[in-house]
């Protein structure tokens, strides 16, 4: 019965959305959604849920002159704090009392890279506006980008409809379930953040300070591996050599890309290691597998199908 | 059940079904036993998957590695390395995980640190053999760092965020607290870092 009920909500949903449906297209809340995030103020509480387990952080995040700062607090366990002052982070640990400082520079913060234009989505996706619906207590406009194979995921966001602030997102498999959710449980948005809320809440004044380096140098190079069979849509967008820190083998790292999903490609020498191998972290799959005399391993959000697909599809010429 | 039914149910479900289809789909339900109860079974089937979290037996891998790290902890090896003037490495980890950036940055912050589900797919025969061996399993984690940076760097139009791993690895460093440092500049004392050079 509840399916009957909730096609009739649904109708009534959809009439209404198509009042709103009409005056922005789903680009134009993407571009909205970006001008958003690097701009506004917010503080509130987020939940997050993956793999059956939910959890709660308190979140203060403010942008003065292009700089963040922001606190965040995860609400169980450890009690973690994150302090981001522009490109400095500092992570307390209570439970270790410690602080690990590092830093995330510019080019790479969080606000670089959205999905706001066209070319971001080729025709492996549709992307529309679905319906308006309520979030943290704000009306929010529920975008849906559907992939058209299982070779990728699909993503819903609900955004604030005054703002296009980003209320709620799901990240969906082939099947229609959820893989990770993470909802603004409630929301202030474009206040003024005080100086002291972005504080540490707790004193670390005995704390020990640890840095963390780790440093991976890149070389442009010519790769002599090629793919012999991507999933459509995906093309190879970048390549280069990696080195770590303290080591001297080299390693080819190759991005691959629908212009959504994005999946990274590590070749080295094989070493002992030659069995197929799988992992998960997170939405992120990975699968290794021994080409001749080296190990190639595909990491990204796509389903583990598609990573061990694409890991197995590389060759050399 | 075909697929196109599947999709239709499944995207009936999340109430995102044009209305015109889901009044067909409705009445197609509304007559087919088989159809109701097949329907049922799926939804019955998502919802097992979704609540029985796909990694619960491959938990152990991230506990092992941040054993390790607490045993190169213990064993003193941070308290002889010298106290430096604060150096700032590169973002420890990072993972371009679906979601938008605002909130992704949140949550990124400290999935690692708090997410067992770092291990393998225990449908993959292959994986149980792998994580038996220690040596092949940090440079995974490695390569899902160094994906999700190079993600956000080349601007590659996914929903990136970075994520810290809240722990203090064997490569840290123990630095002064900014307090201290700006503490001794202003008295002219030397760090312990600077006297040791001289």
């Amino acid at each position: 019965m509840k399916l009957f009920a909730s096609a009739a909500v649904l109708s009534c949903a959809l009439a209404v959305s198509s009042a709103f449906a009409d005056d922005e297209s789903p680009g134009d809340w993407l571009q909205r959604m970006a001008q958003a995030v690097q701009t506004t103020n917010y503080d509130g509480t987020v939940v997050r849920i993956q793999n059956g387990n939910s959890e709660a952080l308190k979140v203060v995040h403010t942008v003065s002159d292009g700089v963040i700062r922001e606190k965040v607090i995860v609400q169980e366990g450890s009690g973690m704090e994150i302090i981001r002052n522009g490109n400095e982070v500092h992570c307390i640990l209570p439970d270790r009392q410690s602080v690990l400082v590092e830093e995330w520079d510019d080019q790479s913060t969080l606000f670089s890279t959205l999905p706001s234009s066209d070319i971001r989505f080729g025709s492996e996706y549709d992307v529309s506006v679905v319906r308006l619906e309520r979030i943290a207590g704000r009306k929010a406009v529920m975008l849906a980008i559907r992939p058209h194979d299982n070779f990728r995921y699909g993503h819903r966001l609900w955004l604030d409809q005054e703002t296009a602030f980003p209320l709620q997102t799901k990240l969906m498999d082939g099947n229609g379930a959820a893989i990770e959710q993470v909802k603004f449980a409630d929301i202030r948005l474009g206040q003024e953040i005080g100086a002291e809320q972005l504080e540490p809440s707790i004193d670390i004044g005995d704390f020990r300070w640890y840095s963390q380096n780790r440093d991976v140098s890149k070389v442009a190079v010519e790769t002599d591996w090629v793919s012999t069979g991507l999933p459509a849509g995906f093309r190879i967008t970048r390549s280069h050599a990696e080195v770590s820190d303290g080591e001297t083998r080299q390693v080819i790292h190759m991005m691959i890309s629908d212009g959504l999903a994005n999946v990274s490609v590590f070749i080295e020498p094989a070493g002992d290691s030659r069995e197929p191998h799988s992992a998960k972290a997170g939405a992120a799959n990975s699968y290794s597998v021994t080409h001749g005399e080296f190990r190639v391993t595909a990491v990204g959000e796509v389903p583990p199908a598609t990573a061990e697909l694409i890991a197995r599809s590389m060759q050399p010429k | 059940m075909n697929e196109g039914i599947k999709m239709q149910i499944s995207a009936f479900v999340d109430g995102e079904l044009p209305d015109a289809e889901a009044q067909l789909l409705v009445r197609r339900l509304s007559q087919d036993t088989e159809l109701r109860q097949q329907a049922a079974e799926y939804f019955a089937i998502g919802r097992a998957m979704r609540g029985q979290g796909s990694l619960s037996a491959t938990g152990n891998l991230r506990g092992r590695i941040a054993a390790a790290l607490d045993d190169r902890l213990d064993e003193g090896e941070l308290q002889d390395v010298e106290p430096a003037v604060r150096r700032y490495g590169r973002p420890v980890a990072g993972f371009a995980i679906a979601a938008t950036v605002a909130i992704a940055a949140i949550f990124g912050l400290q999935q690692l640190a708090r997410d067992p589900a770092i291990g393998v797919d225990p449908a993959a025969p292959a994986v149980a053999e792998g994580l038996t061996d220690d040596s092949y399993t940090v440079p995974e984690i490695d390569y899902f760092q160094r994906h999700s940076e190079f993600s956000s760097e080349v601007g590659n139009n996914s929903f990136d965020f970075r994520r810290v791993s809240a722990e203090v690895g064997a490569d840290a460093e123990e630095i002064a607290p900014p307090g201290e440092e700006d503490a001794r500049a202003t008295s002219g004392e030397e760090s312990p870092a600077e006297a040791r050079t001289e």
